[in-house]
């Protein structure tokens, strides 16, 4: 039984019923939109109706645009026969360049030479003859060169082939030579021209690959030497891009341009079989390709990447892949790596601890069996890896001293990877300085007497004994060890830094003990020591109040004479009271020995040079008497000119000023902020920590609530780090969570919800609850007061079902009836 | 990442020297100002092999899966730049693929 097939109706529709005119425009329109069937059904009928010239020339561009899409889809034969219709239109109509392309590429070469030695009176255009002539040519340097002897003499493909053969046999056998010679004699107008480009391209390829692109970029795409042009091209692009443009080149395209890039067979026989694969395989395909090259990969690497493959994918049943691919099962202790390995970016520090842990202990018994230092070096690597993973014992951790939490447990793997391998300097010194952290300085010298025992010259070893003997406040060894570092490393501004300190801090000490002739004596040393003016003039500054100590009126006197100005500015006030306190010196002594009036910052530049020094105080971790804060306390609120600081200056100063806890001083600082740059959240945050530095005490709802708003300002000009800052002030500020950890007192509150019978009324709760409530958002209401987790979150839950007024209303309801537990009953508001 | 062995063209067993001298050899080829990416990626291949420590714990803890161009390099690198057979050229030429 014979199929019917159903004939395609084209655009233009029955075209026998339609009129001339109508036909030639929708002829027109679907020629004009590439419909190449439908122009050609059009144009064949209408040139049925009217034999005109137009039409005909116009239905010789459909069959060509069709025939070029039919070659495009690989399907030639059926080309060939609309270009063969094209040719039959018009026998005066010249053979279009992709009818002869398609000859020669179909094998027809009689055909295309029979056209050549036809035209012997130049009847083709030239162009189009050239074209056919490279076509031809290139089939010839392909083998098919028996043609030749069909072409007359004269003709430049058979002139020309014998050069050309030669370069090809040249360039083949590596003689470049030759190759030269032969392409000299190809005239520039010979149909070998891509030939020789493409081969002067070839050889310049491994020295000059800018020049060798240059030369093929000159070679059109419709060339017959075009497939050898885009091989030649891959083979220039950067490995990366040459991976990926090769998967979709033909294949000896990429072949050719494999072997110009040195790739060897085995090399292209593997990028064919992953590139199978696809973009993004499968970690088990990978995989058993991996076992397919065993031989060549080598076992233990194939067996490794396997392993790593593995570890990629979280499914169970990846754990049978190796099996599954020809491999063996994983072993007790590649199991423990699998799990070790998944456990790698999990948080929980026991988890972490025990999983590598377990490695360790696969390993252990075989090095007993085997005593391999390479063992014993993975046992120590597997110990260390939980703490290098989750960052147990770096900084700022300090042991908790507590046998059974996870730090504890970390140092005892680490302390144990050392007698594993005991030469590696970076844990001594991870231990050392975790224990420091924790004023464990026993087990710290413990460490780094055996550090110390390893490298006795080590700069890192050296810098943590100083370290040590600074924690234990022994200043003159510190200072010995400081210079035996600079007697290594001179210009180690760090440890002299260090050392400058020491000696000040010593000073200080003596200075306390009544030993000023010591102390001085160590101002003397520190000065020899410290290089920069800043610390030197600090230096001789505490060296001069050292005469208030001795009781020497001289030195009273010249200090006197330094201080005692009428303006003397805070900065060099805060300067005198650092040194002071440097050396240990009561600040009321100072202000009483050189009669100093009270201070305060007597313009812009002196505010802002004393918010840069006590910045700088605080970066260097030196600790302010009382006496000198409450000095600066009094000055920084007096009449200070905080409105002259720039916007910047004045943020940062009311950080510098929370870092002292100088809140008086900062609420200041930040009311003046907040009146010139109006609702700037990060002031009214200043302001409100500054007010409640001891935790909200519901002075003012109207300051909770103006926080609350710059809270939703912050967020709305994506002042993120400033809209975090305010969330963590916020619930601190909580009954249960306050900044003294204990529960803050409500005074205000009546005591609705302690006393079941104090509310009757017909709402159930008094109006000024249900304002605060419906003000401030249920959410935050139940936080201020307390309520527990899991109420706040039905609650929550409930705002996102039902939205927030509903839900408020939901729940007071549920409050006013006393049908619901009363959630707030337990907790310790005033009575 | 690469694998850092087949970056610098080393095997598994390669030693302290080894490592260093290619490592040496690789910048001296490849320096920063010709190819900035391909030296970063031998800097890095130095210094996750460097030591034998270091060796130890990238078998150990690297769990980075094989590149394509990881196991090519690993069955056959890359070779001086050679010249395809007479056939093959053919081939292309006759517009066959």
């Amino acid at each position: 039984m014979t199929k019917k097939h159903k004939r395609r109706k084209g655009r233009v529709g029955g075209s026998h019923e339609i009129a001339t005119p109508i036909l030639t425009e929708r002829a027109q329109e679907a020629l004009d939109a590439q419909r190449w069937r439908d122009a050609i059904t059009a144009y064949k009928e209408l040139s049925k109706r009217e034999d005109r010239a137009d039409w005909r020339l116009r239905l010789a561009d459909a069959y060509a645009g069709r025939a070029g899409e039919l070659t495009e889809k690989g399907m030639l034969k059926e080309a060939l026969a609309i270009w063969e219709n094209r040719a039959a239109l018009d026998p005066q109509l010249p053979l279009a360049p992709g009818h002869a392309a398609l000859l020669v590429r179909l094998d027809r070469l009689d055909a295309a030479v029979a056209l050549l030695a036809e035209d012997g009176d130049g009847a083709l255009p030239r162009e189009q003859r050239e074209q056919i002539r490279a076509q031809l040519a290139a089939r010839i340097l392909g083998g098919d060169d028996a043609m030749l002897e069909r072409l007359p003499d004269d003709d430049p493909i058979r002139r020309h082939a014998a050069p050309a053969l030669t370069a090809l046999a040249g360039y083949c056998d590596g003689d470049d030579e030759a190759v030269r010679a032969a392409l000299a004699e190809i005239p520039f107008r010979s149909p070998y021209r891509d030939w020789a480009q493409i081969l002067k391209a070839l050889l310049l390829q491994p020295t000059a690959p800018a020049e060798a692109k240059a030369l093929l970029d000159r070679i059109d795409d419709d060339s017959g030497f075009a497939p050898l042009r885009r091989a030649a091209i891959l083979s220039l692009l950067p490995e990366h891009e040459f991976l990926g443009a090769a998967a979709t080149a033909k294949p000896a395209e990429h072949r050719v341009a494999a072997v110009l890039r040195g790739w060897p067979s085995e090399r292209i026989a593997v990028w064919q079989a992953l590139h199978a694969l696809g973009d993004d395989p499968p970690p088990k395909a990978l995989i058993c390709l991996l076992h397919q090259h065993q031989r060549v990969l080598g076992a233990d690497w194939v067996r490794r990447k396997s392993l790593s493959l593995i570890a990629s994918d979280r499914s169970p049943e990846s754990i049978h892949w190796l099996r599954e691919c020809g491999g063996k099962a994983p072993n007790h202790f590649e199991q423990a790596l699998l799990t070790a390995w998944r456990t790698d970016t999990n948080r929980d520090p026991w988890l972490l601890l025990e999983r590598w842990r377990d490695c360790a202990a696969f390993l252990e018994p075989q090095w007993h069996q085997r005593k391999d230092p390479d063992l014993a070096l993975r046992i120590a690597l597997l110990l260390r890896h939980a703490d290098a993973q989750g960052n147990m014992l770096g900084p700022p951790a300090q042991p908790s001293g507590h046998p059974e939490e996870f730090d504890t447990i970390a140092a005892e793997y680490l302390e144990a990877s050392l007698s594993w391998d005991p030469d590696d300097q970076a844990t001594y010194l991870r231990l050392i300085h975790f224990y420091r952290r924790g004023r464990q300085l026993k087990n710290a010298r413990r460490l780094l007497e055996q550090a110390q025992e390893r490298w006795p010259r080590d700069m890192g070893v050296l810098e943590a004994a100083m370290d040590i003997a600074l924690d234990a406040r022994s200043f003159k060894k510190a200072a010995g060890l400081a210079r035996r570092i600079l007697d290594i490393d001179p210009i180690n501004s760090g440890v002299r830094r260090r050392l400058v300190n020491a000696h000040l801090a010593h000073a200080r000490k003596q200075q306390t003990k009544g030993r000023g002739d010591l102390a001085r004596k160590e101002l003397a040393e520190a000065a020899s020591w410290a290089r920069d003016t800043t610390i030197s003039k600090r230096i001789a500054l505490m060296t001069a109040l050292l005469s208030i100590v001795d009781g020497d009126p001289d030195g009273v006197r010249a200090l006197r004479d330094q201080f005692q100005g009428q303006d003397i500015a805070l900065a060099d006030r805060l300067e005198l009271a650092l040194a002071a306190d440097a050396i240990g010196l009561w600040l009321g002594t100072v202000d009483n020995q050189l009669k100093l009036k009270k201070p305060k910052a007597r313009d812009r530049d002196d505010l802002a040079a004393t918010m840069t020094r006590l910045r700088s105080a605080r970066d260097d971790d030196l600790n302010l008497s009382d006496a000198t804060l409450k000095m600066l306390e009094a000055a920084l609120t007096s009449r200070t000119p905080w409105d002259q600081l720039s916007r910047v200056e004045l943020e940062a100063a009311c950080e510098t000023l929370a870092r002292h806890e100088l809140d008086r001083a900062r609420q200041q600082a930040a009311n003046a902020g907040r009146k010139r740059w109006r609702n700037e959240p990060i002031f009214e945050l200043h302001r409100f920590e500054a007010k409640y530095p001891d935790g909200f005490d519901y002075r003012s709802m109207k300051d909770l609530w103006g926080l609350e708003a710059a809270l939703d300002r912050a967020r709305a000009n994506g002042e993120m780090r400033t809209a975090i800052r305010i969330e963590e002030a916020l619930p601190a500020f909580g009954p249960r969570g306050g900044l003294g950890g204990g529960p803050i007192p409500v005074p205000s509150l009546p005591p609705i919800f302690a006393d079941d019978s104090a509310e009757d009324d017909d709402e159930g709760l008094p109006p000024d609850i249900v304002d605060i409530i419906r003000t401030i958002g249920i959410k935050r209401a139940l936080e201020i007061f307390g309520a527990p987790p899991e109420l706040i979150r039905s609650v929550k839950e409930i705002e996102r079902m039902m939205g927030p007024d509903a839900a408020t209303d939901m729940l007071l309801d549920l409050l006013g009836d006393g049908s619901t537990p009363n959630p707030f009953e337990d907790l310790p508001f005033p009575p | 990442m690469r694998d850092p062995y087949l970056v610098l063209g080393l095997s598994t067993d390669a030693d302290d020297d080894a490592v260093e001298r290619a490592y040496l050899e690789a910048i001296k080829r490849c320096p920063p100002e010709r190819d900035a990416a391909r030296f970063s990626a031998i800097r890095t291949a130095y210094e996750q092999l460097r030591t034998r420590r270091d060796r130890a714990a990238f078998d150990l803890f690297d769990t980075t899966p094989p590149a394509a161009i990881d196991i090519l390099d690993k069955i056959a690198p890359v070779g001086a730049p050679a010249r395809p057979e007479r056939s093959l050229l053919q081939t292309l030429l006759r517009g066959e693929s």
